[in-house]
């Protein structure tokens, strides 16, 4: 079944990043350099190019079935019953993943701005809001991804700069001064910070230009991959590597720590609070409509306003569901990895395999 | 119909918004300066260590620490009124910071709340107790809310007397002792730390240095007198102002000092306006070796009516002067840092870590022995670029 031809070139590009910049910035310079100290922002580049290997798999996938949707190219490749298996875990990924990236966004919320606000009521607002953009369709969350784009990046490139005062840049060195199994688990740590571009699963079956994807697919991993760097490194150049693994998110840590001199904003975190609003709730959204969308395919439902009704009480219990914060980080370690590799990496390969083979042979029937 | 519509929408407004964080402004009391003491329980430190983790009411009331915070009087500001208020104090013993709040709240009609924080005072005697001092960091460092651009100021005997002291030139003392701190672009011996730097620091290796200041009983009034060293998380010695000065040149960080040379018994006072510090290091047989070339350049400033100092020959003399003496001096505070403390103020620990990597990995378990037998040879080149409008 062919979709409707409407996304141009920027709404995949800002669809993309906008989905995979989300929470994950808070924490991701911590997580890095506990691992591999000041070589962060190599590190993310080797992360961003096997990023973009497994992203351009799932375009040559996507182009290999025909541009189908995501639900019938499993359907087509893996069979019916294997099909359902495989939409309901790559579902239940990225429910995961947007679930507890809420909680990991209230609760950094209730840190620094809401402290007394009950986390079920951040996390009921939160969902009520997405679901009310999710209801709207593809075409209006598309938009929305859009505007953001420049809402969000416009704003942080003035904050980074502010930031710049009193950075030492030298504290990124020595650089490559660690083992290869250590770089190799780290890049492990990148590839899940990039998470999220298992989206162009729904986009690309729409796009427009479709011999263009390619280069939209290689620009969006730059811009992530140096999205990171820059704040891997502005991190490290304001707290050197020792301070910057004591702090549960540094990226916010080095926020608050912005001193304007002539101080005409004194106290910044309303305003970048704000503006991670903005962070997550584009990650969230558009997980949320692409998992309602496999769920709509999938159970032959009739929209997706049923199926994102369908999904919205798991979402709740997921991200209520750890006790504490350091509970919070094992369980989304935990699940996050395993379904991440089979989601990201197992099945895409799977399928382009399948697809090839039932290419060729195709073709062979044919003559 | 339309009614249907409005009403759902009227009940989210009525429902769904609600306000737990409210607090009114004229509710908070902004705390801009903390100063810390130790409290009078403080010699009882072995005997708490006897306490099981499990034993009910632990907070017997041992005071360990006696926390003075101090925040504007608002009632003093106002449109046409004065830019600064004076300060008001609460002072409360705790045995730790969250018990202070709690204890401050007892005393208060306001909620205290410290975003806006300035000043941070501690005492000589709290940099004493290096476990007192880690229990305190970890508070500043895990609140949120705790402003980690503050100054931090080390000062000798209690820290509140210092709070509560009324300066001349300002209504109370963090403006005070903030703008001698912004005054560090105009004199070498002012060495401004922040909070996140102090953290930064002890994080790496618990040394840092503060800021040490002093009070003049006779005169009445504050000294700023140089840097107090901090090694694993307790005081360990001062640097003089002078020593202080030299120690910005060393670190490449001076943005205005003055060095002093005497030519025919007189003083002639060189202003050091621009300074440029390059390290290299060497090892061999992993003893240390230390090469700091600072280039420093600036204008003299006095010297003896009716006698010029505008001919080349007089300013090189200068110049060879001013070099031999600094680098001498520069050498000494090298080696009081080596020998008294072994500790690296200067960042020769953090230049290794970053372009010798593999020497590092080799000393980093022994670094302060290998520091302090390490063999620092200092360089000054002085150029003078001008001598004012006479000859």
């Amino acid at each position: 079944m062919k979709e409707k031809e409407f996304i141009n070139k920027y709404g995949i590009f800002s669809s993309i990043v906008v989905t995979v910049i989300g929470v994950g910035v808070f924490s991701y310079p911590r997580d890095l350099t506990e691992r591999i100290g000041s070589d962060g922002w190599f590190v993310t580049l080797l992360g961003g190019v096997a990023s973009w290997i497994l992203f351009y798999l799932i375009y040559k996938i996507v182009k290999l079935n025909n541009f189908n949707n995501f639900y019938s190219i499993l359907h087509n490749n893996l069979g019916g019953f294997l099909g359902k298996i495989c939409a309901v875990i790559f579902v239940a990924f990225n429910i995961f993943s947007i679930a507890l990236g809420m909680r990991v966004f209230s609760e950094v919320i209730k840190m620094y701005l809401l402290l007394r606000t009950p986390t079920e009521f951040i996390l009921m607002i939160m969902i009520f809001t997405g679901i009310y953009l999710v209801r709207s369709g593809l075409d209006v969350l598309i938009r929305f991804n859009e505007i953001s784009f420049w809402v969000m990046f416009i704003p942080i490139v003035f904050v980074l700069l502010a930031a710049g005062k009193g950075a030492d840049f030298t504290n990124v060195l020595p650089v490559f001064n660690n083992s290869f199994p250590d770089y190799i688990k780290a890049i492990s740590t990148t590839i899940y910070a990039f998470t999220g571009y298992q989206i162009a699963y729904l986009l690309i079956p729409s796009a427009k230009d479709k011999e263009k994807l390619p280069k939209i697919i290689f620009k969006s991993t730059i811009f992530i991959s140096v999205f990171y760097v820059i704040i891997t490194i502005m991190v490290l150049a304001i707290f050197g590597k020792k301070e910057t693994s004591t702090f549960l998110w540094p990226t916010i840590t080095m926020i608050k720590s912005i001193d304007i001199p002539g101080t005409f904003i004194e106290r910044w975190e309303g305003i970048v609070m704000a503006l991670w609003v903005i962070f997550y709730f584009t990650t969230f959204v558009n997980g949320y409509y692409f998992s309602s969308d496999i769920l709509k395919h999938a159970f032959k439902l009739e929209d997706v306003k049923i199926s994102s009704f369908v999904l919205m009480p798991f979402i709740y219990l997921i991200a209520l569901y750890p006790e504490n914060v350091a509970r919070l980080y094992e369980v989304s370690i935990s699940t996050n990895y395993t379904l991440a590799t089979f989601c990201l990496i197992i099945l895409p390969i799977i399928l382009l395999i399948i697809s090839t083979v039932k290419l060729k042979g195709g073709c062979k029937n044919e003559v | 119909m339309r009614f249907k519509k409005l009403l759902p929408l009227i009940l989210c407004a009525v429902f769904f918004s609600g306000c737990w964080d409210k607090v009114e402004i004229d509710r908070r009391s902004f705390i801009t300066s903390i100063a810390i003491d130790v409290g009078k329980d403080i010699g009882k430190q072995e005997e708490l260590k006897s306490i099981s983790p499990d034993e009910p009411f632990p907070e017997r009331r041992i005071k360990k620490l006696s926390i003075t915070y101090g925040f504007p009087d608002i009632s003093q500001l106002g449109p046409g009124k004065a830019g600064t208020a004076s300060e008001k104090y609460i002072n409360t013993d705790a045995y730790s910071m969250e018990d202070a709040v709690a204890q401050g709240t007892l005393k208060s009609s306001r909620n205290l709340y410290y975003g806006h924080g300035k000043l941070l005072l501690l005492s000589s005697d709290v940099l004493n107790y290096p476990d007192v001092v880690r229990e305190v960091l970890d508070y500043l460092e895990r609140q949120p809310t705790i402003n980690k651009m503050m100054m931090v100021v080390a000062v000798e005997g209690k820290a509140e007397e210092y709070l509560k002291f009324k300066p001349e030139m300002e209504k109370n003392v963090d403006e005070y002792i903030n703008g001698l701190m912004a005054n560090s672009s105009r004199a070498a011996s002012i060495l401004p730390i922040t909070l996140k730097e102090m953290f930064v620091n002890l994080s790496e290796n618990g040394n840092a240095i503060v800021p040490w200041m002093t009070f003049d009983k006779t005169k009445k009034e504050l000294v700023l007198s140089g840097v107090a060293v901090i090694k694993g998380f307790a005081l360990k010695g001062f640097l003089n102002p002078i020593e202080t000065g030299d120690l910005e040149i060393l670190r490449g960080k001076l943005k205005n000092g003055k060095k002093l040379v005497y030519k025919e018994g007189h003083p002639v006072d060189f202003i050091i306006e621009d300074l440029d510090r390059k390290i290299k290091v060497n090892n061999k047989n992993g003893k240390l070796f230390v090469n700091i070339d600072i280039a420093i350049e600036g204008s003299i400033k006095g010297y003896y009516y009716g006698k010029g100092v505008s001919d080349t020959k007089t300013i090189e003399a200068l110049e060879k002067d001013i070099s031999k003496s600094l680098s001498v001096e520069l050498r000494e505070v090298v080696k009081i840092t080596q020998n008294e403390f072994m500790v690296d103020p200067i960042g020769i620990r953090e230049y290794v870590e970053k372009y010798n990597p593999g020497f590092w990995n080799k000393i980093k378990d022994n670094w302060e022995e290998t520091y302090k037998n390490a063999d620092v040879n200092v360089t000054v080149t002085t150029h003078v670029r001008r001598v004012g409008v006479a000859k």
